[in-house]
């Protein structure tokens, strides 16, 4: 089947399964209930006890209620996926599937909550006003340069964690990806030299998590649809007003000035991690050939790739990664950010940084016994890579002096992955039982 | 890598394609705070007139660049103004001040002030003043850190 036919059947089943279910998500109660003289306890009057205690220490309120394994999926609807600004209401199904994978290989309680706010200020006047409700905050489909500023306020101002999944996550599969592609080619952090083609959400972020783990700030070259970023490019101004985040990466990268057309960086690259426009022409062969040997491509654009691997092997890249399934190597948010959650909020954290982000992409990293050129991240099958993150994250946090709440590397781990075992257990009874209905037109069967 | 040092000069004739080059980026600046100040297709052509004038006419005007590694990074250009009915005479006016990025937040842009004051104590002129775009918030924190204040407005529209 080709792409566009394989496309177009989701298309219709999603359509069908969501008019069937009419939403994936629900809240379900975690205690038991024997009878009506039970809510005495539950709700009034014996619950009024339980909030004069927090009454007395708000922090009290990731022990005694929900709100420790609680977030929020907050979206402006202003970038969802590649549909652009569709509004809140329309971003509901997107952020419906996020809850689901969230709770399904992190045992988050992620509840999906798309505002209608017009301006960035208003977003960070509404994300603050919920905060008591929850753990930490997951950011998702907010148009850039927005996001920046809204997540750049947001982990200044919130006492949780806040991650914007299309900026951190994406970053952090990039790095996790990226060292076990220098491990395979042999190569060192900090004698490589990084091609980020794209300066959208994803690589600004890329860039200052890889300065984090150790890249030199010189050796990453930064491009976009205009060129070589570069502290004297004609849009520089233009760019100090409306983007700030990209002019400073024009300050800090690229320290020999190099100039000029995008495709001139990847002369002498030893990797390109490309978050650009879909392909498959947009990245050509002859750009990968002036790459060192053994170069190393991630062509991440969705569906299709800036360039197909077969072609951009043929070009001399050892290694290729791309955002897809159906080829070796998918550099998938799906990987990070489950782990990096049930860590963070296991840890009660006040906040996640790029520290943290290091952290996780290793323990991704070194999740994958033996790398090879098709094998630089594990997959989404693999579930003990979700309780390891999770603890590696959690640890951190402690170490960071981030975490309201300690324990040991294996006590992280043991309560990580008792949670999304109980939790997939859950899954299995519910639809075992049929609570969680067949899917509709005997679609059940298909496997 | 150290960089070496910055030097503020004069404005010479062999600068003044490079100098030009930031005359255009300061307009094109004030272009993204104020639509009124769209740039033109002549403007670099303009720039480069001005700038000829400027180093012919050194009574009624003062430009002196930032150079380091031989490449331009910083300009300033004053006109020296002839004021009517009031006191002092002589109002010295910058009308075009650029940094370039990289040379902003390292008091580049102090040094070219500096440099500007020192000649006009030597001429005995005691006024300064600055023009710039209403919208400009960066230019507005800059002169009121040197102690400006606002002293005239002018006020305009498109007409129909």
């Amino acid at each position: 089947m080709d792409d566009t036919a394989r496309t177009e059947g989701y298309n219709q089943k999603a359509i069908r399964y969501s008019e069937y279910y009419k939403g994936k998500v629900q809240i379900v109660s975690k205690v038991p209930v024997r009878h009506l003289q039970d809510f005495s306890v539950w709700y009034t009057p014996g619950v009024a006890a339980v909030s004069r205690k927090i009454a007395e220490n708000a922090d009290l309120s990731f022990e005694l209620t929900g709100r420790w394994n609680s977030i929020a999926i907050l979206t402006d609807g202003t970038r969802v996926l590649g549909l652009g600004n569709i509004g809140p209401e329309a971003a509901m199904p997107v952020m419906e599937g996020k809850s689901l994978i969230f709770n399904f290989l992190g045992a988050v309680n992620a509840v999906p909550i798309p505002i209608r706010t017009k301006t960035k200020d208003e977003f960070i006047t509404v994300a603050k006003a919920l905060e008591p409700s929850f753990g930490g905050f997951n950011l998702e489909d907010i148009e850039s340069p927005k996001c920046f500023f809204v997540l750049e306020s947001l982990q200044k101002q919130l006492s949780i964690p806040a991650w914007h999944d299309d900026q951190l996550g994406t970053a952090c599969i990039t790095l996790a990806g990226l060292i076990n592609a220098l491990r395979v080619t042999g190569r060192k952090i900090e004698d490589s030299r990084i091609v980020l083609l794209g300066s959208g959400a994803a690589n600004i972020a890329a860039a200052h998590l890889l300065f984090a783990a150790g890249f030199k700030e010189g050796n990453i070259i930064m491009a976009d649809s205009k060129g070589i970023l570069e502290p004297e490019r004609e849009d520089m101004d233009s760019l100090m007003l409306n983007n700030p985040w990209k002019y400073q990466l024009a300050m800090r990268t690229n320290s020999e000035r190099l100039k000029g057309p995008a495709e001139l960086a990847f002369k002498g690259a030893d990797a390109v991690i490309s978050a650009t426009k879909p392909g498959p022409d947009t990245i050509k062969k002859d750009w990968i050939r002036t790459m060192n040997d053994d170069s190393i491509l991630f062509a991440l654009a969705n569906p299709v790739p800036e360039i197909w691997p077969e072609a951009a092997k043929e070009a001399g890249a050892k290694i290729v990664a791309t955002g897809r399934s159906d080829f070796p190597n998918q550099v998938n948010n799906s990987l990070v950010f489950p782990g990096v959650f049930r860590g963070v909020l296991d840890a009660r954290a006040k906040g996640v940084n790029f520290d943290i982000m290091v952290t996780a992409s290793y323990e991704i990293a070194d999740f994958v016994k033996d790398p090879h050129e098709d094998r630089i991240v594990p997959t989404m099958e693999e579930w003990e890579l979700y309780p390891r993150v999770a603890s590696a994250v959690a640890s951190k946090t402690v170490e960071m002096g981030l975490a309201r709440k300690n324990n040991s590397r294996e006590g992280f781990y043991k309560n990580a992955e008792e949670m999304i075992e109980a939790n997939r257990k859950m899954y299995i009874k519910l639809m075992d039982e049929k609570i969680i209905k067949e899917l509709p037109g005997g679609d059940n069967v298909e496997k | 890598m150290s960089k070496s040092e910055l030097k503020i000069r004069e404005l010479k004739e062999t600068d003044i394609s490079a100098a030009a080059e930031l005359m255009l980026r300061l307009k094109k600046l004030n272009g993204e705070f104020d639509s009124i100040f769209n740039v033109s297709e002549g403007a670099k052509a303009e720039a480069e007139q001005i700038l000829k004038d400027v180093i012919k006419e050194k009574t009624k005007h003062l430009a002196y660049v930032s150079e380091r590694d031989g490449k331009i990074l910083g300009l300033i250009v004053v006109n020296l103004i002839h004021r009517c009915y009031y006191l002092p005479e002589i109002e010295a006016r910058i009308v075009d001040f650029y940094i370039m990025p990289e040379g902003r937040r390292t008091g580049s842009g102090k040094l070219l002030i500096d440099r500007t004051y020192k000649e006009l104590k030597a001429r005995n002129v005691s006024l300064i003043t600055a023009e710039f775009p209403a919208l400009n918030p960066i230019a507005m924190k800059f002169y009121k850190s040197l102690g400006f204040r606002e002293i005239v407005g002018i006020y305009g529209k498109m007409l129909e």
